[in-house]
């Protein structure tokens, strides 16, 4: 079984700013517990969706998608608490990150200590460490400009959020 | 589920999302938010086309996000509204998103 890690943000600004190697070692760190753990189910991608709506919010919800191709997870992370000034801290998105691998993956039979001790591995290794670190691309960086003019055009109607 | 919302005059909740691939903005979309994947509650084309970019450009490297969210519009409305953010952006970057490129086109004839 190999792990999917993507984002997929539904509330207009609350994005998790996350690099494409934080993302990458995440899911090889997955996989490595799927390997020494396996999963006995049919499917072949563990598929975790990280999303929020801007609020609060820490739910892991399990879906089913792809004809049982994949077992599916929401995790739903508590945006404010994680994100400050726009920044995503690490250490604390890595905290809840775990945390809902632990409620998704005890249920078949992966120990909790397990789980855990990878949390440890990746956070020593992704808090603090400038390979980590996201930069905005020129794309984004356009886009967060023309959102923002945007925003001052449509402040007065409440039916176009930004 | 909802009804298609085909018709410019149709009003509803819409979501214009962008997707990124490895940080360039590939595309932007118009979605439908009153069709949603029951067990999922996101715009069901929207995840089925993050999925086959996953496949060629690996997941590390998409994301996916709804940037506006237009309440009680007109499909119209909604429409007009990806247009300007198409716009903003092909003005900013003289780059048409590969995503976009052949109903620019379109648009265009």
């Amino acid at each position: 079984m190999r792990t999917s890690l993507f984002t997929y943000y539904n509330e207009p600004s609350c994005f998790f700013r996350l690099s494409a190697e934080t993302k990458g070692f995440l899911m090889s760190a997955i996989d490595e517990l799927l390997e020494k753990y396996p999963i006995k189910v049919k499917a072949q991608t563990l598929e975790i969706l990280l999303c929020n709506d801007g609020t609060d919010r820490f739910e892991v919800i399990k879906t089913s998608t792809g004809r049982g191709q994949y077992l599916s997870f929401q995790f739903w992370l508590p945006y404010p608490k994680i994100t400050k000034n726009k920044v995503t801290d690490l250490e604390s998105f890595t905290n809840f990150l775990f945390e809902g691998l632990i409620l998704a993956l005890e249920p078949f039979g992966i120990p909790k200590s397990e789980i855990q001790k990878i949390q440890e591995i990746v956070k020593n290794e992704l808090v603090e460490n400038p390979k980590y670190v996201y930069v905005p691309s020129r794309d984004e960086l356009v886009m967060e400009k023309i959102l923002a003019e945007m925003k001052e055009k449509y402040k007065d109607n409440p039916n176009i959020i930004i | 589920m909802s009804e298609h919302k085909n018709k410019n005059e149709a009003k509803g909740n819409f979501g214009i999302y962008q997707i990124t691939i490895f940080g360039r903005i590939f595309k932007f979309g118009k979605a439908d938010l009153d069709r949603v994947t029951q067990t999922s509650g996101f715009p069901t084309r929207l995840h089925q086309q993050l999925r086959k970019l996953f496949a060629v450009f690996g997941e590390k490297n998409v994301d996916g996000s709804i940037i506006l969210r237009l309440l009680g519009i007109t499909t119209k409305q909604a429409k007009k509204m990806e247009s300007d953010i198409l716009d903003g952006h092909i003005e900013q970057t003289g780059e048409i998103p590969e995503g976009n490129k052949k109903s620019h086109k379109n648009k265009k004839k």
